[in-house]
């Protein structure tokens, strides 16, 4: 089975310019030397990820994101609790 | 050989900042990255951005034929008044836009409303793009060509805030509405003429048919939508460097290049292909941050900005290029004399 790494890295296949080899939990997405992605790309890894798990990130749960560390907290965090109000279930 | 002598230009007097304009757009915060970093200061619309984003599909079409219109007549007014010359004068005009449909088109709008001549050769150029300049400047120069005593207009006028769509579901959408903006350029090109300007010496075009359906206009829900792919820049690029080879082939050494400010990505991939330093592409530059992109009558504003500068010497060589739907791009050199 996939873990949710994994289907980070797959969703942001789709991104031009992006370096699955820098998706590691302490890395900032900002980082561009590392994930290889400028501000529009992020916004596209962004929506790419919110498709594959289903989800649409609030704007309070996305300021909270800087690491994909914190990426993935959020993403499990939604699994373990649909109701929440950090991230919201959109499908 | 025609030459460019005089440009008019049209600008709403309303402009908005980036903030403006996503805060009444109701988008996710997400998307305010899309905005903040496309590096444009203002944007000029015709019609308030919070008027716009609730506008029906036939209010669209309204606030593009007037808005459209006002546009032109501002560009082509002062563009005759710079010049010097009555519309009477003018005996043939080509115009361009692609975010609305008019018939008949706004070359006869224009004409009507300024009681032009009835003998006038009139073409409309819709759906050509951004681009859309290049190919009017190529039948002008045409018909110049066959009539060298003549003068001519090559008008482009967009309404962009007509095609902003209220689906705001993906990224080459939201892209579109964080760019595009409104405006008109009317430049007269005369046959002979004792004025200095830019005498067209070369045109060249090239299209990438593959990605004809990756830029430009699209039908939803009765209404337009700007759509435009986050990479237009990747796509562009190999066409921008065929395109300077063609152009250059005798050994020509542009002093100017004027790119069409289709976004600051476009305009540094460009300036990196060609081999460019920031200075040599200003003007390009200063469109897009001043404007923001206004479609096919981008360009216009970019040239203006060359011709007015007082940086021309005669014999200098300038390089134009556009480019936009089709996948296309437009080339024309010219020096200044």
């Amino acid at each position: 089975m996939n873990t949710i790494i994994d289907r980070i890295k797959a969703a942001g296949k789709q991104v031009k310019g992006f370096k699955a080899s820098g998706v590691r939990t302490e890395v900032k997405i900002t980082d561009k030397e590392l994930t290889g992605m400028d501000s529009l790309a992020r916004v596209e890894f962004t929506m790419a990820v919110e498709e594959e798990f289903g989800i649409q990130m609030s704007d309070e749960a996305a300021d909270c994101i800087a690491t994909f560390g914190d990426l993935i907290k959020v993403i499990e965090g939604n699994k373990e609790s649909p109701e929440g109000t950090a991230v919201i279930a959109s499908k | 050989m025609s030459a460019i002598t005089h440009i008019g230009l049209g600008i709403p007097p309303n402009a908005y900042t980036q903030a403006e304009i996503f805060a009444v757009m109701g988008l996710r915060r997400l998307y305010w990255d899309v905005f903040k970093s496309a590096g444009i200061l203002k944007r000029h619309l015709c019609y308030p951005p919070e008027v716009t984003v609730k506008s029906t599909a036939q209010e669209h079409h309204d606030h593009f034929q007037e808005g459209a219109l006002k546009l032109a007549l501002q560009a082509v007014t002062s563009c005759l008044e710079k010049a010097g010359l009555k519309p009477t004068d003018i005996q043939c005009m080509a115009a361009t836009n692609c975010t609305g449909f008019m018939c008949p088109g706004l070359e006869h709008e224009i004409a009507g409303e300024l009681g032009m001549r009835d003998d006038m050769v009139l073409t409309p150029l819709q759906g050509v793009g951004c681009g859309g300049l290049g190919p009017t400047l190529r039948r002008v120069d045409d018909y110049l060509r066959l009539n060298p005593g003549h003068r001519a207009l090559a008008v482009a006028v967009e309404v962009s805030g007509a095609a902003y769509h209220p689906k705001r579901n993906n990224i080459g959408l939201i892209l579109g509405n964080a760019i595009f903006a409104d405006g008109a350029a009317a430049l007269l090109v005369e046959g002979m003429s004792s004025s200095k300007g830019l005498h067209l010496i070369k045109f060249h075009h090239l299209h990438d048919y593959a990605n004809r359906h990756t830029v430009g206009m699209v039908w939803d829900d009765a209404m337009l939508k700007l759509e435009l792919p986050s990479r237009t820049a990747e796509i562009s690029t190999p066409l921008i460097k065929r395109m300077h080879a063609l152009l250059t082939k005798d050994g020509e050494t542009p002093k100017h290049v004027v790119i069409h400010s289709g976004g600051m990505s476009i305009l540094d991939q460009a300036r990196e292909v060609l081999g460019l330093d920031k200075e040599m592409l200003k003007h390009s530059y200063k469109t897009w941050e001043s404007y923001g992109n206004m479609s096919s009558a981008t360009i216009g504003f970019s040239i203006e900005s060359l011709m007015s500068s007082g940086e021309l010497k005669d014999g200098d060589v300038v390089e134009i290029m556009v480019m936009g739907a089709g996948f296309s791009v437009d080339g024309i050199l010219a020096y200044y004399g």
